[in-house]
Order: structure tokens, then C-alpha cells, then sequence
């Protein structure tokens, strides 16, 4: 192609070129032509000096003549040449003074030619050279006869005539000499102006042939120009759709979302008229996924979109998807108005969708966002619209909301603690802290508690704004992608904190949590490993709770995983048990250890009989398993006893001590566990983490005799 | 109404063009008829006419031409040239007064003048030539008069020695002699 129009443009030049040259050499020939013509004129035109002196040889004898005889001598008339007196000389009687005048005029003509002209041949040059000097003699003789010539002089005319008439033959011939030459030119000239029209012709003709040439080239080029530039235009625009659109579903991207969210911006500012950006969500998409593969997902995608459209569906409302599940409608209405579509949408998109023989039912949230009420440009529709569905779907979901002011305190808030996280971390964890909750266990014979192991959770004490909840911050790490780094660093501290204990002589069992995220990394297992590795410790006292969660998404590469973490001697518990949807067949498929019946199940154990049922139940579902069982929030001793007489194993709960700093736990270890006490003291107010060291000797000891003493 | 409006717009219009026109043509007239009656009267030649000038003149003495003689032509302001001529292969010193100021002396309004000598030759020379050179309008050679015999009495020299693009053919057939009448066309 490109060689094509390089040989193309080439072309042009060396045409043009050519052109060019020839246009000028025809110029130039032209000119030349008519050079050569207008001096082809003067040399036919009667300027010529032999002609001119025969015309004047003849006027003046015919004057001569006519003057001496009073005769009118006809024949010697030699032209039509009009008298110096502007007479007819026929007619009219001669004065002195003309033949005067007409022999000056001879004589000043005879005196002027000096050489013979170029009409006549060079060997006949010599001849009429003396011919002419003869004349001039001859013109000197007869002067005075000519001034004292009077009409009736016979004899002065006759001696005049006489000598003139010698020259009548050579100045005949000569003229003669000179009109044969004057022919021969004339024929040359007519010769050249033929050749002159010819090469006009041709010059014309080639003319005509570049001009057809050039025009032909240039509109080939023209033409294909205009055919590439449709074909640039046909894919530019293709490239243009597809920039701007999903593919899936057919509808705009969010390119073509923030493209028409600044038209219709404009179109705002121009007529007052304000509009409102929805975002939907299907709610669960992902199960949908999971379940039944992608391409039924992607089937229920469009038929999503076909549903929208058709509520949405008015000439300027604009239906995109933004990518996974996600849709946004900008509809240029009041809110009432869009609020009624929106219910209808969440209703028609809540119906089931019939694929492929299954009945699939969705949920959708809905957050609505308001140009130019509520939000002032185009990322805040989106940002605001955005915290209208989170809080939409913290609502419970199937549901819309309007976002209002107070939204994006809260997600500043939000943003603010996942940078002081994400600093925190990077800075070896400050103001980070692990607590730990001991486990223990309760010798039947001597009723003595024993501390046999601990349960590591994170604590956070922010610097400016105190302790941060647990729950909350570890959902800003999961959400902000900071959990693996978070969980790292819980896994250190603790595993090297449990490793000095273990040094000193206390062999306590270590449960860490696993966030669902860390069940998607199949690498984990490797990790964890060299981790324990690296602080040296031994993996047979290490347990892992995890919870039943449909965040897990492959549930089968994370069981192998865990599989492998327990082929290395790491147990794994199942953490509150009972609360999620309790799937059997999972307990079945993980290689568990531990099950941990949920504190909600403990606490009302002494009210409830249903209660009671329930835990006695799953501590025999567990024992006939052969899983360990771990109960939660053990607050009161009733609650111990009971859940003894179930021959549950291990007790965890406030009743022997709420999470605390390592410190006092290596406090209780030192103390209590020699003395096998049960009631741990009360950890350290957590808004001070700082006192610790100083604080955990003091008051803990009293407290412990004091129930040590009681138990006893 | 506005049908009507426009009519006399239109009226006004042929009327201002109408006023326009006539004054412009009596104008027209006044200067022609202002140009006839105060026509510059040349004075009548006292001794032989030697040239005439015919054609379109402003100013004349006979009839519409204006007839000169010596003395008027050296009135109009003598002026001398040295150079030689096709004929003559050494300068002579000619005197007589410039084409340029003679058309001017009898008012030329035309673009060329078609000369014609007393043998009956004729040529037509563009002004445009008498404003390019110095071209004399030649009574006198050497300090003598021309008579006829030494082609006079007037004869046209373009000054060839001292603009080489003179030398051109066409320049020979513009070098007229024996003057007798010009007619400014």
C-alpha cells in the first residue's frame, strides 16, 4: 500500500514535471515563432531601400517628364504612392517645386544606400555597387539642370532623361533581384508559420493530454482517498462502539456513561432541568456464577439488561453496564419519577429468569444520585450514587436508596482508617496489638482449670481515635485488600510471641482466624509454613478457625489447600458453628479438628431447653465425628459445669479471661497456671494499652488469690 | 402596505439614479463644450509649413491640426542629441525638440501616431517609444538645417547609442525621414 502511493506520488512529480517542461520549451518555441514572424514582416514590409529607390527613380522621371513636356507619361507611373504634395499627379500640372522636391527625395535615397541590401545575391553585389556610384555621378551631372530645368526645355529634359535612362535596366533588374528574393522569403515565412501552427497544434494537443493526464491522476487519487477515508471512518467508528460499548449486553461502558453523564451535565446547565444517575447491582450475581457456570451468567446479564431497557426506555434515558454486575441509568426526570421506574425495575429484575429449563431468581439494589441538587459533577454522581447503593444494600438488599450528605462522612471516615491501616502496616504494625483469649481446661476430679491454649485477635488502638472496632476495621482490610498483609502480621507476632512462651515453659496451643480471602489464596499453605518456619515455630500447636462463608469461592482448592496445611500437623477449627448455614456435607469435606459452638448457643444454655438440646446435639454430632469441641463465651460457672457434664472439652469465655496483652497473660501463666485457679483477671482497660507493663502485676494478683479462694 | 413601501423604495431609487445620471452627463457636456471653446489656440506658423499634425488633438491652429514651421518647432524647446544613426557609422549632433514634448505642445489624447513622409512611406510608432527614450524629432544636423536632399526637413532620431536596445530591426523601420504629416491616433 505504501509503495503504491510512494510510485503514485512519484508519478505526479515526474508528470507534472514533464509538463512543466514541455510548457515552457512551447513557450519559448512561440516566442521565438513570433520573433521570427514580425521580422519576416518588416523584411516584406515596404521599407525596403531597392524597391523604394526604383519608385523613386520612376516618380521622379515621370515628374521630370510631365514638368518639361506637360505630358502625363503614364507608363513610368510605377505606384500608387501618393505625391509629396498629397495630389494626384495625373491630373493636376506639375509645379518647379515638386520636381524639386522629388529630386532630393532620389537623391537623399540614392546617398543613403551605402550597401547593397541582403535581398540581393552576393555575386551580383559588385554589379549593382557600381550601378549605384554610377547614379550618384549621374545625380550630381544633371543637378543643375534639374534646378534651371523650365516647362517646354526640350533639350534640358532630354540631356536629364538620358542620363537617368541608363539605370532604368539595373534599377528594374534590381527591384526585380530583390522582389524574386522578397518571394523565395515570403514562401519561407509561409513555411514557418505552417511549422509555427503545427508545433501550436501539437502544443495544444499535448497540452490538452497533461491536462487530461494530470486530472485523471488526480481524481484516481481523489477517489481513492475518499474510499480510504470511509473505510478509516467505518473503523473508527467500529473502534468507536466498541470503546463505548459492552460487547456482552450491546449497551454503553462507562466511557460512554461519563460521556453522556457530561452532555446531559451540559444540557442541565443550559436548560435547569436536572437528572439522576441509578446504579443497580445484582445482588448474589456471583452464586449465579458459581452455580451454574459463565455463560449462564452471562445469559442472565443480558436478559437483566433486556428488563432495564424496557423500563428505562424513554428517548433520553441511557442504560449502561459498568462492568461484572453492574448497570447505571441516567434519566433526565424528576426523583419521584425515577424513583418509580427504579421500584419497577427492582421488581421486574426480582422475577425469575427462566434459563434454559432453570428458574433463577435475583435480587438488586438500587442507589440513586441527583445532578445538580445533591451532587456537582460528574465523578461525584458517580461516587454518590455509588454510597446510595452501599447503603442501599446495608439496608438489606432489594431495596433503593437516595443518597444523602451524611453518606460520605461515613465513607471518608472509611477512607481515612484504610490509610492509617495501610500506614500502620507499614510501619511493623504501630498501634496494632494481638490479645489474646486463654482456652482452658477443667480436670473433672479436682475441678482445676488449666490453660491450654489462646485464641490471637487483633486489636487497634488509633491515636487519635482510640480503639477501633474489631469488626470494622478488619471489613476496611478485607475490602481495601490489606487482610493477607494484616493476617501476616498477626500470624508473626503471635507465632513469635507463643514461641517464648513456649521457651519459658508454657506449651499453649495457638488458634489464629482465616479471613475468607485468605481460603482464595492456594498459596497459603506454603506461606503459613514458612512463616512458622521463620519464627520457629511448631506447627502442632497451630490451629486455624475458619467460618462458613460464601466468600470462599473455590471451595474445593481451598479445601485441598487446607488439606495440606493439615498434613502438616496444623489443626483446623471450625469458628462459630451453628450460626452460618451449617452444611454438613462442608463439615464433611475439610479435614476439621476443633468445632467451636457459637457464644450465642452458651449464653442461653440455663434459660433454654432448646438451647441446652442444640448444644448437647452438636457437642455428640462432634464427638461422633471425632472433632474436638471448643464453646465460646463461657461467662458463668453454671454454664462450665453444664457444658462439662456434655464432656465438652474446652472452655473459652470472659468467665476465665477476656482477650489481654501478652503481658498479662504471661502474668496468669506465671501465676495462676501453677496454681491451676480458673477466674483469669480482667484484661487491662484496652484504651491504655500503653500502662501495661506496669499495670498487669498490681492489680491482677489480689484479684487471682482472691478467686482462687473462692473456687477452692 | 409593504408591497407598496418597497414600490417607492424602488421609485426613490430610479429617481436618485435618474438625478444621478443627468447630472453626470451635463457635467460631461459642460467639460466637452468647456474643452471646444477654450481649446488652446496655437498660433498660425509665420513662414513654410513644414510638419503637420492631425488627429486626436486638444489644441490646434487650422481646422482641427495644427501646422507648424521652423520657428514654432524650435519654440518648443531645442534640445540636442549625439549618435549615430543606421546609416551613418559616425555620431552627428542632431538638434530638434523631443516627440514627447510635441505631443504634448498640440495636446495628443491618442496612443500612437502613424507617420508619413514626403516618398510616400509610412509607419506607426506607439507614444509609449517617445516616453521610453528620448526620441528627437530631429530639424537640425551638424548646426544645419535638413532640407530634403539631406532628408529633412524633419526626421526622427532614436538615440541608439545610448540605449543598446534600440539596435532592434524594428527601430530601423521607426527611424522615418522626410517627414511631412503625423496623425495621432
Amino acid at each position: 500500500m505504501r509503495l503504491y502511493s510512494r510510485a503514485l506520488a512519484t508519478a505526479y512529480l515526474v508528470s507534472v514535471i514533464a509538463l512543466l517542461v514541455l510548457e515552457f520549451y512551447q513557450f519559448q518555441k512561440v516566442d521565438r515563432l513570433r520573433g521570427q514572424i514580425a521580422q519576416s514582416y518588416e523584411m516584406i514590409s515596404g521599407r525596403d531601400e531597392g524597391i523604394r529607390l526604383e519608385l523613386e527613380y520612376r516618380r521622379f522621371r515621370s515628374i521630370v517628364a510631365k514638368y518639361a513636356l506637360g505630358v502625363n507619361l503614364g507608363a513610368h507611373n510605377a505606384g500608387s504612392d501618393e505625391k509629396p504634395d498629397g495630389s494626384s499627379g495625373t491630373t493636376q500640372d506639375v509645379s518647379h517645386q515638386m520636381v524639386h522636391n522629388w529630386f532630393d527625395i532620389l537623391w537623399s535615397r540614392a546617398f543613403s544606400i551605402n550597401t547593397i541590401s541582403v535581398d540581393i545575391p552576393p555575386e551580383q553585389h559588385e554589379h549593382f555597387n557600381q550601378m549605384m556610384s554610377g547614379l550618384r555621378i549621374s545625380l550630381r551631372a544633371v543637378d543643375q539642370l534639374v534646378q534651371s530645368l523650365e516647362p517646354g526645355d526640350f533639350i534640358k529634359y532630354q540631356r536629364i532623361d538620358r542620363q537617368l535612362a541608363l539605370y532604368e535596366d539595373d534599377i528594374s533588374s534590381m527591384a526585380a533581384v530583390i522582389a524574386q528574393t522578397r518571394v523565395k522569403r515570403a514562401s519561407q515565412l509561409q513555411h514557418r508559420l505552417d511549422d509555427a501552427l503545427k508545433s501550436m497544434n501539437v502544443m495544444l494537443l499535448s497540452s490538452a493530454v497533461g491536462v487530461m493526464l494530470i486530472l485523471t491522476l488526480f481524481g484516481t487519487e481523489a477517489y481513492r482517498a475518499r474510499k480510504e477515508e470511509m473505510r478509516i471512518k467505518g473503523r473508527e467508528a467500529r473502534v468507536r462502539f466498541l470503546a463505548e460499548h459492552d460487547p456482552l449486553t450491546g449497551l454503553g461502558n462507562r466511557s460512554f456513561l461519563n460521556q453522556k453523564m457530561n452532555q446531559f451535565i451540559r444540557i442541565a446547565e443550559e436548560t435547569g432541568k436536572g437528572f439522576n444517575l441509578v446504579l443497580f447491582d445484582l445482588d448474589k450475581f456471583k452464586d449465579v456464577n458459581d452455580t451454574f457456570g459463565h455463560p449462564m451468567g452471562d445469559r442472565l446479564l443480558k436478559n437483566a439488561a433486556a428488563r432495564l431497557i424496557n423500563i428505562f426506555s424513554q428517548e433520553n434515558d441511557i442504560v449502561v453496564r459498568l462492568g461484572g454486575d453492574e448497570f447505571a441509568i441516567l434519566q433526565c426526570a424528576d426523583f419521584a419519577e425515577t424513583e418509580r421506574s427504579v421500584i419497577k425495575a427492582i421488581n421486574a429484575l426480582s422475577s425469575a429468569f427462566d434459563l434454559s429449563g432453570n428458574d433463577i431468581r435475583i435480587s438488586s439494589s438500587a442507589g440513586i444520585s441527583r445532578y445538580p441538587d445533591l451532587s456537582s459533577s460528574s465523578d461525584e454522581l458517580l461516587r454518590d450514587a455509588d454510597l446510595a447503593l452501599y447503603e442501599a444494600k446495608s439496608r438489606g438488599r432489594q431495596t433503593y436508596s437516595l443518597y444523602e450528605a451524611g453518606m460520605s462522612v461515613a465513607i471518608q471516615n472509611r477512607v481515612r482508617l484504610e490509610a492509617d491501616l495501610r500506614h500502620s502496616l507499614l510501619h511493623g504494625g504501630k498501634g496494632l496489638e494481638v490479645y489474646y483469649q486463654p482456652q482452658v481446661t477443667r480436670n473433672l476430679e479436682n475441678g482445676r482449670c488449666c490453660i491450654t491454649g489462646v485464641e490471637a485477635l487483633v486489636r487497634w488502638f488509633h491515636p487519635e481515635l482510640g480503639q477501633i472496632p474489631t469488626m470494622e476495621f478488619i471489613e476496611i482490610a478485607e475490602n481495601s485488600g490489606l487482610i493477607g498483609t494484616l493476617s501476616d502480621w498477626i500470624f508473626r507476632e503471635a507465632c513469635s510471641d507463643l514461641v517464648s512462651w513456649h521457651k519459658a515453659g508454657h506449651k499453649l496451643h495457638l488458634s489464629i482466624n482465616l479471613s475468607p480471602h485468605q481460603l482464595n489464596n492456594s498459596n497459603l499453605d506454603a506461606e503459613l509454613m514458612e512463616l512458622l518456619d521463620n519464627t520457629g515455630f511448631d506447627p502442632n500447636y497451630l490451629t486455624v478457625e475458619i467460618t462458613e462463608s460464601v466468600d470462599v469461592q473455590d471451595t474445593r482448592k481451598a479445601a485441598s489447600m487446607l488439606s495440606r496445611l493439615s498434613a502438616k500437623g496444623i489443626s483446623l477449627a471450625m469458628d462459630d458453628f451453628g450460626t452460618g448455614y451449617s452444611n454438613l456435607g462442608y463439615l464433611k469435606s475439610l479435614p476439621l479438628n476443633v468445632l467451636k459452638i457459637d457464644r450465642s448457643f452458651v449464653q442461653q444454655i440455663e434459660e433454654k431447653e432448646e438451647d441446652r438440646k442444640l448444644v448437647r446435639g452438636v457437642i455428640n454430632l462432634a464427638r461422633g465425628m471425632g472433632l474436638k469441641v471448643v464453646a465460646e463465651g463461657v461467662e458463668t460457672e453454671k454454664q462450665m459445669l453444664f457444658l462439662q457434664a456434655q464432656r465438652c472439652d474446652i472452655f473459652q469465655g470472659y468467665l476465665f479471661g477476656k482477650p489481654m496483652h501478652k503481658l498479662a497473660i504471661l502474668a496468669m501463666l506465671s501465676g495462676v497456671n501453677l496454681a491451676s485457679g480458673t477466674r483469669a483477671p480482667e484484661a487491662e482497660d484496652p484504651q491504655t494499652p500503653q500502662g501495661l507493663g506496669e499495670t498487669t502485676a498490681g492489680p491482677t494478683r489480689p484479684e487471682l488469690t482472691l478467686i482462687k479462694g473462692r473456687l477452692r | 402596505m409593504a408591497r407598496r413601501g418597497n414600490m417607492e423604495g424602488a421609485f426613490a431609487r430610479l429617481h436618485l439614479k435618474l438625478v444621478c445620471g443627468i447630472i453626470f452627463f451635463t457635467v460631461t457636456c459642460l467639460e466637452a463644450y468647456s474643452a471646444f471653446v477654450y481649446a488652446d489656440e496655437l498660433s498660425q506658423p509665420q513662414s513654410d509649413v513644414i510638419l503637420t499634425v492631425t488627429g486626436r488633438l486638444d489644441n490646434h491652429n487650422a481646422n482641427g491640426a495644427v501646422l507648424l514651421d521652423r520657428p514654432m518647432i524650435e519654440k518648443i524647446g531645442l534640445r540636442e542629441l549625439q549618435t549615430r544613426t543606421i546609416y551613418s557609422s559616425t555620431p552627428h549632433l542632431w538638434h530638434g525638440v523631443l516627440m514627447r514634448d510635441l505631443l504634448d505642445y498640440v495636446g495628443s489624447m491618442g496612443e500612437q501616431v502613424e507617420f508619413r513622409a514626403l516618398d510616400g512611406y509610412s509607419v506607426t510608432i506607439p507614444i509609449k517609444d517617445f516616453y521610453d527614450h528620448d526620441v528627437l524629432l530631429a530639424i537640425r544636423k551638424n548646426g544645419e538645417d535638413l532640407s530634403i536632399r539631406r532628408r529633412g526637413p524633419t526626421r526622427l532620431i532614436y538615440p541608439r547609442d545610448l540605449d543598446t536596445s534600440l539596435l532592434d530591426p524594428k527601430y530601423a523601420a521607426r527611424s522615418v525621414w522626410q517627414i511631412e504629416k503625423m496623425i495621432v491616433k
